[in-house]
C-alpha cells in the first residue's frame, strides 16, 4: 500500500499543483469541435495576449465575468499567423469544474489545430495536465468528494447506457448520501451503548439492548445489499465475461462473429487474455459484454488434455457465463459430458449450435436425457434463430446477480467494495458478540470499526493512501 | 508587561527567592506538577492562596469513575501521586461497569476529603527541593527581549518577587471567579475562598485569549436530618481494589469499614418547585454568561432540557469519616437559597433535611487550550506551562493528569530533553491533551471513555504495562517499583503462555465443571486459553481442572484472563492503532509556513497556522481541516522532503 502511495505522490510532485495546466478535454482523435481547457490562477492573463476578439465589444479575457464567452482568433505571437477561430468561455474561481479559474477554448477538432493550440499555450508558460489532474484539482478544492471524484472516471469510461446511468448517480452523490445514512444509524446505536457504559449507575441497558439487536440486524441487511450489488456494479465498469466453449468445430467462432454483427460492437478483435482466446466487446441491452472464444482449444486434437491447461481453465472459471456449444452429430456427447462435469462450472449452459442441421433433434433429445434439469438452448448462425435467446440469457444472468431494489445505485469500485466488506464484517461480528453474551465494550469497539470503514469509503477518514492511484486512472483532460 | 528588574524597582518590592520552576495553585494539577518537578531534581516552589485548601475537593467527594478511574491509574503508572493519596483516604470503593467488560471497568472511591488534603499537603511538605508557600500571584514577569517572550518570575500581591525559569499555571477556577446563588452574586472562589484578581489581566497582557466557563456544585446537608428508609443503600464492593499499582495486592482500605451511599429520586414536587421559580434561575434568565457543561447539568437545566423525564436520580455521598456532611450528587443548582431548600425537601427521605452549604454556580476565566503546545507549554511564551481547569477541563483527575505532564515537561524543557507526549492509543491522558489542544473546548471538558478510540487497549488493568516504562525513563519510578513491575509482567506473560499450552481432556470432571458454569461440555481436548475465551468461564473457575497452576495475585489473574479472553478483539484494535500511528508518525516540521501551501482553503490555512499540529494525524483532527486539505498538505510535505533530499544530493 505504502509503495503505491509513494509512487503516486512522486508522479504528482513533478507538477507544482497550482501552476496553470492545459489539456484537450474532449476525446482523442478527429472531431468537429474540440475543447481545450486551462485551469489555474492567471489562466485568463495567460491566454489574453494571443486571443483577439472579433469585436471591440468584448473586454480583455481577464475582465470577462464568469460564465461568459467571446468569439475570437488565436494568433501565433511568433509568426503572426492565425491558428484557429475559437469560442472562449471564462469561469472564475470557485465556480468552475476544478474550483479554480478556468478558460475553455472551443476550437475546430482537427489533430493539427489541437496540437498547435496546445503547443502555443505551453509556450506561454502553462504545463500539460496529467491524467485526471482536473478532477484531482476539483477534489482538492472541495468541489467533489472522493466517491464523486471516482465516479467521474466511471462516467468517462462508461461504454454502455447502464454503466453511464450508474456512474451519473454516483457522481450526483447518491452513494455518498446512502453511506452517510448508514453511518448515522451506526452512530445512534453507538451513542446508546456509550450512554450505558458512561453512566453505569443510571441503568437503561434493557431498552438499549433491544434497540441494539434490531439496529444491527437492519444495518447488516442494508450494507449487505450494497455488497451484493457489487457483482452487477463490477460488470458495469469491467464488463461481463461470456465464454463460448466446446469441442473443435462446435461453431464457436461463427457464433462469436454472428453476435458481433448483430450487437453493437464496442471493440472488435481484442487480443484475448491469453494467446489462446479471441475476445470482442459488445453492448447487450446496456450491459458491456466481453465475448470470449476459447479459440486455441479447437485447434488441438486432444481437447481433454488441452482443457487441463490451467489458463484455459482459468478463463472458464472466471467467466460470468459459459455457453458450451455442442454440434451434431451425437457421437461425441459422452466426451462433452465428461468435460463439463470435470469443470463443475455453475453458470454453464449447454447450447446446441448448428441447429439447422438434420441431426440436431436427436442431439437435443440425447442432451435432455443427460441433463434433465437443464434448459437446453439452441441456435443457428445460418438462420439467425436462437441468437435472441442467447441475448436474453445474458440479460437474465446479469439481473440474477442483483438482489437489491431497482433504484439502488450500484457499487462499481473495488476500493468501495473492500471498505464495505470490512464494515459488514464488523457489524456481523458485533451482532454475533451481542447474541453470544460478549460484553458491550467489545460491541462498541466493533461498531466503531464499522464506522471507520465507512468513513474511509466516503473519504471522511483520510488514510495515507488517500491520494492513491485514484486520480492516476483518469484520462488526460478530465 | 514587566521583567523582574522592572518589578523590583516598584516601592515595597523585594526579591523573595529563586527557583527553577514555580507552580501557581495547590489544587490537583498544581500538586502533581510540583511533586513531579521536585522529584525530577528541580528546585521548585508551589504557591497557593490558602494552604488550608491544598488538594481541596470543592465538588463531589469522590475520585475515579468512568474514564476518570482510568486516568488515576495512568497517573499512578507514570509515577504521580493521586492514586496513592486516594488509596489512603478512601472510605468506600466500587468497581463500576463490572458486567460491561474490561475496557470500561472503572474504579471509583468515595474520599474523606479532609484526610486527602492532609495527606497531600504533608507529601508536598516532605518532598525534597519543594517549598510550599502561601501567596497570591498577580503578575507573570517576562523578558521581552528578542522575538519570543520568556518567563522570568512572578510577582505576588505582597510585592514579593520570585525569579524562576518556568511557571506552571494551575489556578483552577479562581481567575476573576464569581459565585452565583440565585440573585445573590459576588466575587469569590470555590468553598468560600477568595477569587484571584489580577492574574487574568496579566495573561491578557501577554496576548493570551481567555474564555469564561461556568460550573456548579450541589448543596451539602447534615446526615442527621436524613431519613434513609425510603432510599436505596449502596455499599462498597466486598473486596475493594486500589488505585495505585503499589497497593494492588493490599489495598489500604478495610472492606468492613466502608461507608455507604444512598440513592433517592426527584418527585413531581421537585419539578413543580423548579417550574414555579424558573424566572429566578440566573442560568435561564441570562445572568450567567459562562458556558456550563452538558454532561453535568444543574437540576433546573435537566428539567428544562428533558421535560419528558419524570424523575432524576440523586445520590447522597458521605463527605468523610468524621463529618455528618453529605453531598447531593445530581442536584447541582444556582437557584436562590429559599428555592433550594424547598427543592431538597421535595425528595423522599429529605423532608426535614437541613442544608449546611448551599448549592452555587461559579463563573471563571480560563485559557483557550488551543493556545498550548502538546507539551502543555503556552505557544510563544517560553517557560510558561498550564494545567488543569485553567485549560478548560473539569474534574480532579483531568487536572491531576495534566499537572503531572506539565511538571514533567517543564523539567524536560530545562534539561533540553524532548517533551513527553502521549498519543491517543497510549493513554487517556493522551486523549485528553490531544482533544484540548487540537479541538479546543467550548464547555468544561470531562473525560469519558467514549472519547477514546482505542479503549480496549486503554484499560485500567494495564495502565502500568502501557505507561510505567515511560514513567521509569522519565525518572519518576523508583527501583523497587520498577522491579515489582517487571516481575509482575513476567509472571503474567509466563502464565498466558502456560494457559495456551496446557490442555484439558474431556472427562466426567470437566463435564461437571462446564455444566456448572452454564457452558457446553468439551468434545475434544482444549487448551486453558481456549476455555477462557468462552464468555461464561473465568480464570478462577478453572482451578479445579488445573490443580498445578501457579499462585497468582488477583490483579495478575485478571490481566491473564483479559489478555486471553479478548485477544482477538484486541488484535483488531491494534490493527486500527497501526493505521492511526502511520498518520501520527507523518510529522509536520514546526517551521512550516502554511501561507506558502497553495490549494489549502483559507479556513484550513488559518487554523493550521494557529494550532501548528505536530503530525498529519493531529492536523486531521482539527475541525475545519477537510480531507482535501490534508491531501494538499501531504503532497506539500512530500515535496519538501524531496527538495530536501535533492538539496543534499546537489
Amino acid at each position: 500500500m505504502n509503495g503505491d502511495y509513494q509512487t503516486v505522490l512522486d508522479t504528482n510532485l513533478t507538477s507544482q499543483d497550482h501552476e496553470i495546466c492545459v489539456a484537450v478535454a474532449t476525446p482523442p482523435g478527429q472531431s468537429g469541435i474540440a475543447v481545450i481547457r486551462l485551469s489555474g490562477k492567471g489562466a485568463a492573463e495567460l491566454i489574453d495576449p494571443v486571443f483577439k476578439p472579433v469585436s471591440k465589444r468584448f473586454p480583455p479575457v481577464f475582465s470577462m465575468p464568469g460564465y461568459t464567452c467571446a468569439v475570437g482568433k488565436i494568433i501565433s505571437p511568433v509568426t503572426g499567423e492565425l491558428i484557429d477561430q475559437v469560442v472562449l468561455t471564462r469561469f472564475t474561481a470557485p465556480h468552475s469544474y476544478t474550483g479554480e479559474e478556468v478558460i475553455e477554448l472551443s476550437c475546430h477538432g482537427s489533430l493539427a489545430i489541437k496540437q498547435s493550440l496546445i503547443d502555443l499555450i505551453l509556450s506561454l508558460g502553462a504545463r500539460a495536465a496529467e491524467p485526471g489532474e482536473f478532477t484531482k484539482r476539483a477534489f482538492l478544492n472541495g468541489k467533489l468528494d472522493l466517491i464523486q471524484a471516482e465516479a467521474v472516471i466511471d462516467l468517462i469510461q462508461a461504454e454502455t447506457d447502464r454503466s453511464a446511468r450508474n456512474a451519473a448517480a454516483l457522481l450526483q452523490g447518491d452513494l455518498s448520501q446512502q453511506m452517510m445514512f448508514i453511518s448515522d444509524n451506526l452512530y445512534q446505536l453507538l451513542a446508546s451503548i456509550e450512554l450505558v457504559l458512561e453512566y453505569p449507575e443510571h441503568d437503561e441497558s434493557d431498552t438499549v439492548s433491544a434497540q441494539l439487536a434490531a439496529g444491527l440486524d437492519l444495518i447488516e441487511q442494508k450494507i449487505n445489499r450494497y455488497v451484493q450489488g457489487f457483482s452487477q456494479g463490477r460488470i458495469l465498469t469491467e464488463g461481463m465475461t461470456v465464454v463460448l466453449a466446446g469441442r473443435p468445430n462446435a461453431g464457436k467462432s461463427s457464433l462469436l462473429n454472428a453476435l458481433a454483427n448483430t450487437e453493437r460492437a464496442i471493440v472488435t478483435d481484442v487480443p484475448g487474455t491469453t494467446r489462446d482466446t479471441i475476445e470482442i466487446k459488445i453492448d447487450i441491452d446496456g450491459i458491456p459484454v466481453h465475448l470470449v472464444d476459447t479459440a486455441g482449444v479447437r485447434e488441438t486434437e486432444d481437447t481433454v488434455e488441452k482443457l487441463g491447461v490451467a489458463r484455459t481453465r482459468d478463463v472458464l472459471q472466471s467467466a460470468d457465463l459459459v455457453f458450451w456449444l455442442i454440434a451434431p452429430p451425437v457421437d461425441h456427447l459422452q466426451e462433452d459430458q465428461t468435460i463439463m462435469e470435470q469443470l463443475q462450472l455453475q453458470s454453464l449452459v449447454p447450447l446446441v449450435s448448428k441447429d439447422d442441421l438434420n441431426e440436431s433433434l436427436a442431439l437435443r433429445q440425447a442432451i435432455e436425457a443427460c441433463w434433465p434439469d437443464q434448459t437446453i438452448m439452441t441456435c443457428s448462425v445460418l438462420t439467425g434463430e436462437g441468437l435472441d435467446a442467447i441475448r436474453k440469457k445474458v440479460i437474465e444472468t446479469y439481473e440474477s446477480l442483483g438482489a437489491q431494489a431497482q433504484n439502488d445505485v450500484l457499487l462499481t469500485n473495488s476500493r468501495h467494495k473492500a471498505c464495505l466488506d470490512s464494515a459488514l464484517l464488523s457489524v456481523r461480528k458485533a451482532r454475533e458478540a451481542l447474541h453470544g453474551g460478549i460484553t458491550w465494550d467489545i460491541i462498541a469497539s466493533l461498531v466503531r470499526g464499522s464506522l471507520d470503514a465507512l468513513a474511509e469509503l466516503t473519504g471522511d477518514a483520510v488514510s495515507d493512501t488517500l491520494v492513491d492511484t485514484i486520480f492516476s486512472r483518469f484520462c488526460v483532460g478530465k | 508587561m514587566k521583567n523582574v528588574t522592572a518589578a523590583l524597582s516598584a516601592s515595597g518590592a523585594y526579591l523573595a527567592g529563586e527557583y527553577d520552576i514555580i507552580v501557581i495553585g495547590t489544587g490537583h494539577a498544581g500538586c502533581e506538577a510540583a511533586l513531579a518537578s521536585a522529584r525530577l531534581g528541580r528546585q521548585t516552589l508551589i504557591l497557593g492562596m490558602n494552604l488550608d485548601t491544598v488538594a481541596n475537593m470543592p465538588c463531589n467527594p469522590n475520585i475515579g469513575g468512568t474514564a476518570k478511574g482510568q486516568l488515576v491509574r495512568e497517573i499512578d503508572a507514570l509515577g504521580g501521586e493521586m492514586g496513592r493519596a486516594a488509596d489512603r483516604a478512601m472510605i468506600q470503593f466500587r468497581m463500576l461497569n463490572a458486567s460491561r467488560g474490561p475496557a470500561v471497568l472503572s474504579p471509583r472511591a468515595q474520599i474523606d476529603r479532609r484526610l486527602y488534603q492532609q495527606i497531600m499537603k504533608e507529601t508536598l511538605e516532605k518532598t525534597e527541593r519543594l517549598d510550599v508557600r502561601q501567596g497570591e500571584v498577580i503578575e507573570l514577569l517576562v523578558d521581552a527581549d528578542g522575538h519570543e517572550l520568556r518567563i522570568e518570575g512572578v510577582r505576588l500581591r505582597t510585592e514579593a518577587i520570585y525569579r524562576c525559569k518556568s511557571v506552571i499555571l494551575a489556578t483552577g477556577t479562581f481567575l476573576e471567579s464569581r459565585i452565583i446563588i440565585g440573585d445573590c452574586q459576588y466575587s469569590g472562589g470555590p468553598d468560600s475562598q477568595f477569587a484571584a484578581h489580577g492574574l487574568s489581566e496579566s495573561l491578557r497582557d501577554l496576548g493570551l485569549l481567555l474564555q469564561r466557563f461556568k460550573t456548579g456544585t450541589p448543596a451539602r446537608i447534615n446526615r442527621r436530618s436524613v431519613d434513609f428508609t425510603p432510599m436505596e443503600q449502596q455499599d462498597g464492593d466486598p473486596i475493594p481494589f486500589a488505585f495505585s499499582y503499589e497497593n494492588e495486592e493490599n489495598p489500604p482500605i478495610n472492606p468492613d469499614e466502608q461507608i455507604p451511599c444512598y440513592l433517592t429520586w426527584t418527585t413531581p414536587q421537585t419539578r413543580a418547585v423548579i417550574e414555579q421559580n424558573l424566572d429566578r434561575s440566573p442560568l435561564l434568565s441570562g445572568v450567567i454568561e459562562g458556558v456550563g457543561p452538558r454532561y453535568c447539568p444543574s437540576i433546573e437545566d435537566k428539567y428544562v432540557k428533558f421535560p419528558d423525564k419524570e424523575r432524576h436520580q440523586i445520590f447522597l455521598e458521605p463527605m468523610g469519616r468524621n463529618t455528618e456532611e453529605m453531598y447531593l450528587q445530581g442536584l447541582s443548582s444556582s437557584m436562590p437559597e429559599d428555592v433550594q431548600l424547598i427543592m431538597v425537601r421535595s425528595l423522599p427521605g429529605l423532608q426535614s433535611a437541613r442544608i449546611m452549604r448551599s448549592a452555587y454556580a461559579i463563573e471563571y476565566d480560563c485559557l483557550d487550550p488551543r493556545l498550548l503546545q502538546m507539551s502543555l507549554e503556552v505557544r510563544g511564551i517560553t517557560g510558561l506551562f498550564s494545567a488543569g481547569q485553567i485549560n478548560g477541563t473539569s474534574g480532579y483527575e483531568e487536572a491531576a493528569g495534566q499537572g503531572l505532564i506539565a511538571g514533567i515537561n517543564a523539567v524536560r524543557k530545562l534539561n533540553d530533553e524532548e517533551p513527553v507526549i502521549l498519543d491517543r492509543s497510549q493513554a487517556y491522558i493522551g486523549v485528553l491533551i490531544d482533544d484540548l489542544i487540537t479541538k479546543g473546548t467550548t464547555e468544561p471538558y470531562r473525560m469519558m471513555t467514549a472519547r477514546a478510540e482505542y479503549r480496549l487497549v486503554l484499560r485500567q488493568d494495564n495502565a502500568d504495562a502501557r505507561l510505567t516504562p515511560i514513567g521509569r525513563s522519565v525518572g519518576l519510578i523508583d527501583q523497587a517499583r520498577w522491579d515489582h513491575f517487571q516481575i509482575k509482567q513476567e509472571r503474567i506473560q509466563t502464565e498466558i503462555e502456560r494457559c495456551r499450552n496446557i490442555r484439558i481432556r474431556p472427562s466426567a470432571e470437566s463435564d461437571a465443571v462446564m455444566r456448572s458454569l452454564g457452558t457446553v461440555p468439551l468434545r475434544q481436548p482444549a487448551s486453558l486459553a481456549d476455555l477462557l475465551k468462552r464468555p461464561e468461564i473465568h480464570y478462577e473457575d478453572l482451578e479445579v481442572l488445573d490443580p498445578d497452576r501457579p499462585s497468582l495475585s488477583r490483579v495478575e489473574q485478571t490481566a491473564v484472563e483479559v489478555s486471553i479472553k479478548y485477544e482477538g478483539y484486541i488484535r483488531l484494535e491494534e490493527e486500527r492503532i497501526g493505521q492511526f500511528r502511520k498518520l501520527e508518525r507523518k510529522s509536520i516540521p514546526d517551521s512550516i509556513d502554511y501561507r506558502l501551501i497553495k490549494g489549502l482553503r483559507i479556513e484550513a490555512q488559518q487554523k493550521l497556522s494557529r494550532q501548528r499540529p505536530i503530525s498529519i494525524g493531529q492536523a486531521k483532527r482539527i475541525s475545519g481541516v477537510s480531507p482535501a486539505d490534508l491531501a494538499v498538505l501531504l503532497i506539500y510535505l512530500q515535496s519538501l522532503k524531496r527538495d530536501d533530499e535533492e538539496g543534499k544530493r546537489g
